[in-house]
């Protein structure tokens, strides 16, 4: 990108030689460029409203913030983890000595991480909303969560009043089996695409 | 020696490696915490006597395996995390924290589970309460797995501040 600030402003000199000139002439583009971007997001009514917020003001000033904010993140993954992976595991036949009607009364767990992930992640966002809302790896991760809702969904639908037959021992459906494996697997692309936020 | 060291460390190739093989690793790490503490709070819940009704603990002693597995992904590679910095670990007090509470929350867990819950069938009824020392040991052990996790991700921001570990 940079250098074609340089060839732009070199061509706005003339084709001027002095370099001096040249590179002040790029540094002031780059400049109106970087302040173009800010103007353009911080009109746009969604992502200023969240930059505004006090929120993103304490996140973006504050040094403890981020890792503060992560550790609940991480706690809530945990969480929902921890609950939709052992009832997921249980239905593919790991620990089939735990029945599976109980162990699915954990569900509320889930959704307490589920929601300290939902709050903490809106306060990761309004930081600099332009930063995720461009970053390929959040919107994966944005779009993998839907979809692990809608898996969720599926099985509370279609396999939930058979978890009262699942009793110690008993062997899940193949069908209970298909939607779980999925779920183990969506959840980890999830965390995938979070640890990728930061390198992308 | 020492000066070829350092070339290697700042080489193009060093960097590349800490950049490409970072993100998998800590990939590895965070998928292998949520399996292992994930599992061993939900045991440990189960004792404190969360969902105690049709629960019975042996049963859900069956989950350590799990536990297990989620433990050795995050011993290899927490070693590989160690080892593209360990100068920035080692005298690192977080770092010595975040350990001290992974190996208590592990000897908590191998003394409650050998000792206090492996008695034959005094347990495996359903409804069963665990004995006070046992809810003590799990609460403990939660307690110890939860600092483990607090003190990993305010180290990942006191040593990789440099290399952008920032958003996540």
């Amino acid at each position: 990108m940079m250098h074609l600030v340089a060839a732009a402003a070199a061509a706005a000199t003339g084709g001027s030689t002095d370099a001096a000139s040249t590179a002040n002439l790029a540094a002031q583009m780059a400049a109106q460029y970087k302040a173009n971007v800010a103007a353009y997001w911080a009109a746009h009514p969604f992502m200023g409203f969240c930059y505004n917020t006090s929120v993103g003001e304490w996140v973006r000033n504050s040094a403890w913030a981020f890792p503060f904010l992560q550790s609940w993140h991480f706690i809530g993954m945990t969480m929902l983890l921890g609950v939709v992976g052992a009832i997921d595991l249980r239905v593919l036949g790991v620990a089939r000595a735990v029945p599976l009607a109980p162990l699915h009364r954990f569900l509320p767990l889930a959704f307490i991480g589920f929601f300290i992930n939902l709050i903490t992640g809106i306060c990761f966002f309004c930081h600099d909303p332009r930063v995720y809302a461009l970053n390929i790896s959040f919107r994966i991760k944005m779009l993998l969560i839907i979809i692990a809702g809608l898996n969720a969904l599926w099985f509370r639908l279609g396999v939930f009043l058979d978890l009262e037959r699942w009793g110690p021992g008993i062997e899940a459906s193949r069908l209970a089996k298909v939607i779980s494996a999925l779920s183990i697997l969506i959840w980890l692309a999830v965390i995938t695409a979070g640890r990728y936020i930061a390198f992308t | 020696m020492d000066h070829l060291l350092l070339a290697l460390q700042n080489s193009h190739f060093a960097y590349w490696l800490a950049q490409g093989a970072f993100p998998p690793i800590i990939t590895i790490h965070s998928a292998g915490m949520a399996l292992l503490v994930g599992l061993q709070g939900m045991i440990n819940l189960r004792v404190l006597g969360i969902g105690r009704g049709g629960l019975p603990i042996p049963a859900m002693r069956r989950f350590m395996k799990v536990v297990w597995i989620g433990f050795w992904m995050n011993l290899c590679s927490g070693v590989l995390l160690f080892s593209i910095y360990p100068d920035k670990y080692v005298h690192n007090t977080l770092f010595r924290f975040k350990i001290g509470f992974i190996i208590a929350g592990l000897l908590l867990g191998a003394v409650l589970n050998s000792s206090l819950l492996s008695v034959g069938d005094e347990y495996s009824a359903a409804g069963t309460r665990a004995p006070g020392r046992a809810k003590a040991l799990a609460a403990l052990s939660l307690a110890c797995w939860v600092s483990a996790i607090v003190a990993g991700r305010y180290l990942a921001y006191s040593t990789f501040a440099d290399i952008g570990a920032g958003a996540g």
